[in-house]
């Protein structure tokens, strides 16, 4: 089921009003009703998929169980490894199956050796990479004695499979969320009120930013080669804003519906393209899957115990493992090895924590330094977003190629202005709201209700009008 | 709680009546094939593809015909080939408490033709997803069906009224179902449109399988169905000499087929490909507008005749 279906938008106030009206008094019973609707709101899509979460769920809560109760080491790791072999061992199938089948074929004939393999028809059932990385941080945490075992087979369930972020997060921490899941919700209006708020701006950067974005992405990029360099850097600066509209909107909406139930999700999004340089981008781009990669891998790793060189290479295994994460395409390897490129550096001058702080934090606007900054980062990553986008890394070579010919200072050849005028509204209210979770969270809430009831009326409406029609979100593929 | 929920309820109230308003300016001018599903049910039909839909011109035949109002429920080859969708969106859309109406039933290969992604032993029909299966309230105004699941624009292009404009030319449906399509055309403009559709018409052919007995079934389920409620005539649409070529690739005997059957079904088959060269296509494959109105007449005359 998609956020921005009419489906969603029935399914959404059955659920509210069954979970507040029916079973408000009964803890268990919410949560059932929690893990019975996000299996609904899952098989929505494929029921068939619905074992595998099922499968994932008890192998986790069952090998938690045995973590609490074994203290001999060898046996507790012999668990961990259990729950990582299975959930690495799904998604390892069902995601990189084809990947390495088709690329040994292409070596083995590459060194004379052809081999004709079985490569299988697998669909990737979605959200399998965000609820795969959910559990097994459950599991990690378990073996390093940072969090109690839940005995709650019903609340990990619905830990597991909680509809808002289930396809497409934010990951969350078990540390987080699980414990939520033990204590009686109640309903608080300024809550419930802020939640609705987080959709509405949600809806909007998916349905008019990204889906707009993507209609003349898709027409560039696909015919990059009839368009003059100026519309091919046009179609990148719009996929940077279609990737980031898109993945942001569903984590606001993902947010927002959590908080309509009585649950707070972390921020996934910081607000990334006022970021300074490409450390503080990575700081605020995708937190839940940053942090999980540090926490689960780069320290594991070493993280920057034994020098420098250590650090580097983790660091750059990671920016790699990132990349791999996203799709089984050189390109998206291609791309986590760029942005290493872009943070090493900075790393290796001890720079990478220089801007900590939100850009411009006591004023309105930036200063000239700040702009530039800015600029030249959000740049940086329009290029690698071209790799992300790009069918292949042929397609990617030569989009870059056409980027950088004579025809640069042509007038685009596509000039969407509603789409323009858009884009230069939405930067300008994420800037007034970059201090802050989302962007309108606390924006308008001094003004009379009227008021504000008016603007929510506005971008409800400009939704309904400039929205495009029903389209998945892109990491649903991840 | 209590709070909340009025507001929300007030607040959705103002933003659905807001969208219904939207979608009640709907018109002709909001794709080629919506207005159609507003429309009342109607006594006499012209059914078939785009051909149909943007060639056959229903005041033509309103002017010549007495006590006709024929009415364009044509869309096109991807939603209108002969099967179960489109049988049952004919049945929908007839006014069955008259017998004395017109029915022109267009065939052409394509409409008869076995997809590849057709699976007869099923009963599947590639057109199944599309509106002609999923729209069952074909006289609903506004049909909010269609709007929220099958058209493509931007709901702003209902109220701007630009989804069939473009550079001044005249796109739209008009109150008979007619797809007027008015080009503001030059020769080398209309020789590489021809072009195109014909390079793509020759890809398409391998998405097809040949003369598929189940649609043809539905063909004659079609006209058997609509007998009884009036006169029906199978209509072959003049095309490109390219396309027929194509066509005939396709199937080659398609007219001495129809020509057969029309003769089974005790119905009259009116074949105007005798004036592939004397007419004008914006494409190839659908006529321009004068030329649409002296095929109108053409067929319009014939029947006529053969009444």
């Amino acid at each position: 089921m998609l956020f921005n279906s009419l489906d969603f938008a029935i399914f959404l106030p059955i659920v509210f009003a069954l979970y507040w009206f029916v079973f408000q008094k009964h803890l268990r019973a919410q949560n059932l009703l929690i893990v019975v609707s996000s299996y609904v709101f899952y098989g929505w899509w494929d029921w068939r998929f619905l074992a595998l979460i099922l499968f994932s769920t008890l192998v986790d809560y069952a090998i938690g169980v045995l973590l609490h109760k074994e203290d001999r080491p060898s046996q507790r790791k012999l668990y961990l490894w259990t729950s990582i072999v299975v959930n690495i061992g799904l998604l390892g199938f069902f995601k990189y199956y084809n990947f390495f089948i088709d690329n040994f074929t292409t070596a083995f004939t590459f060194f004379g050796a052809p081999i004709e393999p079985n490569s299988l028809n697998i669909i990737l059932p979605v959200g399998i990479s965000f609820y795969t990385f959910q559990t097994l941080s459950y599991t990690i945490d378990v073996y390093r004695r940072k969090l109690e075992p839940t005995k709650d087979v019903v609340a990990f369930a619905a830990f597991v499979s909680f509809f808002p972020q289930l396809v497409a997060g934010p990951i969350e921490r078990a540390t987080n969320l699980l414990p939520q899941f033990y204590r009686q919700r109640q309903f608080h209006y300024s809550k419930a009120v802020d939640g609705l708020r987080q959709i509405l701006w949600g809806l909007f950067k998916k349905v008019v930013i990204a889906d707009n974005c993507a209609i003349f992405v898709n027409t560039i990029f696909e015919g990059h080669s009839n368009y003059s360099a100026s519309t091919l850097f046009l179609g990148a600066v719009f996929f940077a804003f279609q990737i980031y509209c898109d993945f942001s909107g569903y984590s606001d909406i993902a947010i927002g519906t959590a908080r309509l139930f009585g649950f707070n999700l972390r921020q996934n999004f910081a607000f990334p393209y006022f970021s300074r340089d490409m450390a503080e981008f990575w700081r605020r781009w995708h937190i839940s899957l940053t942090t999980w990669f540090r926490d689960y891998v780069y320290i594991p790793l070493g993280g920057s115990k034994g020098g420098q060189w250590m650090q580097l290479r983790n660091v750059l295994i990671i920016f790699l493992v990132s990349g791999f994460w996203h799709g089984t395409n050189w390109t998206f390897i291609a791309w986590g090895a760029l942005n290493a490129a872009y943070f090493l550096p900075l790393l290796w001058m001890n720079r990478n924590r220089k801007h900590t702080d939100v850009v411009a934090e006591h004023s309105l606007l930036p200063s000239v330094k700040e702009l530039i900054l800015m600029g030249l980062t959000f740049m940086a990553t329009v290029m690698a977003w071209v790799l992300f986008r790009a069918d292949s890394l042929s397609h990617a070579m030569a989009y870059y190629k056409g980027m950088f010919s004579s025809s640069i200072m042509s007038l685009p050849e596509i000039r969407p202005t509603f789409l323009l005028v858009f884009l230069f509204i939405f930067v300008v209210v994420e800037w007034f709201g970059r201090r802050r979770q989302y962007a309108i969270e606390i924006l308008w809430v001094s003004y009379p209700r009227w008021v504000r009831l008016s603007i929510y009326y506005v971008i409800v409406m400009i939704i309904f009008l400039y929205g495009s029609k029903e389209k998945e979100f892109i990491y649903f593929q991840f | 709680m209590k709070q909340f929920l009025i507001q929300i309820a007030v607040f959705s109230v103002a933003v659905l009546i807001s969208c219904y308003f939207v979608f009640t300016q709907a018109d002709g001018y909001t794709d080629a094939f919506y207005l159609k599903f507003t429309t009342p049910k109607q006594h006499s039909l012209i059914i078939g593809s785009s051909r149909a839909g943007q060639g056959l011109q229903p005041h033509i035949f309103n002017e010549a015909l007495t006590h006709t109002s024929i009415y364009n429920y044509a869309f096109s080859r991807i939603h209108t080939p002969y099967g179960r969708p489109y049988f049952e969106s004919i049945q929908g859309k007839l006014d069955t408490t008259r017998q004395d109406g017109v029915f022109i039933v267009e065939v052409n290969p394509w409409s008869i033709s076995r997809h590849k992604i057709d699976n007869m032993d099923s009963r599947k029909f590639w057109e199944e997803t599309t509106f002609i299966n999923k729209v069952k309230n074909v006289s609903s105004n506004p049909n909010l069906k269609y709007l929220m699941n099958f058209y493509t624009g931007r709901n702003v292009e209902i109220l701007t009224k630009k989804g069939g404009n473009y550079h001044n030319e005249i796109v739209f449906v008009d109150d008979f179902g007619w797809f007027k399509v008015k080009l503001k055309d030059n020769k080398q403009r209309k020789q590489k449109r021809t072009d195109n559709l014909i390079q793509s018409y020759e890809i398409l052919l391998e998405d097809y399988i040949g003369l598929s007995n189940v649609r043809m079934t539905y063909l004659k389920k079609t006209i058997l169905y609509l007998k009884p409620y009036g006169d029906v005539y199978l209509v072959r649409l003049p095309i490109d000499p390219r396309m027929l070529a194509i066509e005939n690739s396709l199937m080659s005997d398609f007219d001495l087929q129809l020509e057969k059957a029309a003769i089974d079904w005790d119905v009259d088959y009116i074949n105007l490909l005798f004036m592939n060269e004397q007419v004008e296509f914006t494409d190839g494959n659908h006529l321009i507008i004068e030329s649409g109105e002296r095929i109108s007449k053409l067929v319009a005359d014939s029947i006529q005749q053969l009444k």
